[in-house]
């Protein structure tokens, strides 16, 4: 032992020793202690053994298949968990197409005061579905011709599926959802990176206000880079806060907007 | 663009729910009982889950914990049935040789542990979870953990050396054997 006087060596000591959870200055204590103490030494041998028999053992026990009920429960979880929360967008996307069409006759034409704000419809939208475990996506990317075709189709335009893999981002895939603006359909295609950080890419038709340049809003995590063009808005989403968004949304802009 | 989800990050943690399961349990059904129930909780509450990647593993832990001990008060509550551990490990054996054969198998000896060491066994030395993270799961301080963790290595390897077992924490009753 050097000059510093150690702590007397306690159980506690012994029992970390063996599970490699002491700083190097008390594992050089111990060492020590046990060149003096047999007994203790001993102890920690056949501690030490026993934790490399008890891996082995407990590792065979790891490797048998998952039981077909438990798999079961991942499939059987989207009415148990989410259902609520997606029953509770649907009321809202009921009330907010009921008050557009209640109070303004057959929605004939776009009434500025009941559109809800692009990134707030965007973000909105967000926030339900990129929790979604098992159905995050209506159609995904794997039929992305299809999907791509299809709500194209329905929003009355020609969209394009901007790559992200550069950013680290692959498609998921997307759905069609309820908008408070033009033809009441919006877009939504999302993105998940290998941390299973999700960002999703927001359109919708109807946009009346005329373009606007590359903006962005935001509380705290949850933020969106949004603009307009063509009667079309575009809002990228994420809870990734703004800096790490930014890249993103510049190349989503890019590719759009070429 | 091919993109495949990555399964549910609980998926990948049902092998070691399951042999955690199994070495509070030692019984294959009750365990996948016991995981069954814990990751239906899990899934529940899963989008109020606060915390990150590497706590996912230690929280699934201590939900299991949590039900185990209450399938074990529900278990303690009902006068017709009690549970292994309060039952003993079987047949008396007489004697040391026998014994001493049976419990070099470390399969056996663990059977003889309480849960409890069981558990923190596997937790700590297995799993790797620090004293703290162990002690959670547990919902005791982490001096028990370390104490219990002293206890449950001097008894298995009382156990594995064919010796007599003692008394030891947590296991609800002393096993007084006369030492030849």
């Amino acid at each position: 032992m050097s000059g510093r006087a150690a702590a007397a060596i306690t159980e506690a000591d012994l029992v970390a020793y063996v599970d490699d959870r002491l700083s190097t200055e008390r594992r050089a204590d111990v060492e020590a202690h046990l060149v003096l103490n047999a007994e203790d030494a001993a102890r920690v041998a056949a501690w030490q053994q026993q934790a490399d028999d008890l891996r082995a053992h407990f590792s065979r026990e790891s490797d048998e298949p998952v039981p077909a009920e438990m798999a079961a429960l991942f499939a059987a979880q989207r009415p148990s968990v989410l259902g609520p929360v997606l029953r509770i967008a649907a009321v809202l996307a009921l009330v907010l197409l009921g008050a557009g069409a209640g109070w303004y006759g057959r929605g004939a034409f776009t009434p500025a005061g009941v559109v809800a704000a692009l990134p707030q419809e965007a973000t909105r939208a967000h926030l339900v579905y990129s929790r979604e475990v098992l159905h995050p996506v209506e159609v995904t990317a794997k039929e992305e011709q299809h999907l791509v075709a299809w709500l194209s189709k329905r929003l009355g335009t020609t969209l394009k599926v901007p790559s992200l893999s550069g950013q680290g981002f692959g498609l998921v895939g997307g759905r069609l959802l309820p908008a408070s603006s033009g033809n009441h359909t919006a877009a939504q295609f999302m993105y998940e990176n290998r941390q299973g950080q999700r960002l999703t890419l927001y359109v919708r038709s109807g946009e009346s206000g005329g373009d606007t340049s590359f903006r962005f809003t935001g509380e705290g995590n949850a933020v969106a880079f949004y603009w307009i063009e063509d009667g079309f808005g575009y809002a990228l989403t994420s809870e990734t806060g703004r800096d790490a968004l930014l890249p993103v949304a510049r190349s989503v802009y890019e590719q759009l907007t070429r | 663009m091919l993109f495949r989800r990555p399964p549910h990050p609980i998926e990948a943690e049902i092998p070691r729910l399951r042999r955690f399961a199994l070495a509070l349990t030692r019984d294959r059904e009750t365990a996948d009982d016991l995981v069954q129930d814990c990751v239906a909780r899990a899934l529940a509450a899963w989008a109020t889950r606060r915390g990150d990647d590497a706590a996912l593993r230690p929280w699934l832990f201590t939900i299991l914990h949590n039900r185990w001990r209450t399938r074990q008060q529900r278990e303690w509550a009902r006068p017709d049935r009690i549970s292994l551990e309060d039952a003993g490990e079987g047949p008396e054996v007489s004697g040391g040789q026998w014994e001493a054969l049976e419990l070099r198998d470390l399969d056996a000896a663990l059977a003889k542990l309480p849960g409890d060491q069981r558990a923190v066994l596997l937790l700590v030395g297995v799993e790797g979870l620090s004293y703290e993270e162990a002690a959670r799961v547990q919902n005791v301080p982490t001096g028990t953990v370390m104490s219990r963790l002293a206890r449950a290595r001097d008894r298995l390897r009382a156990l594995m050396d064919g010796e007599p077992p003692q008394a030891s924490e947590g296991s609800g009753r002393a096993h007084l054997r006369r030492v030849k």
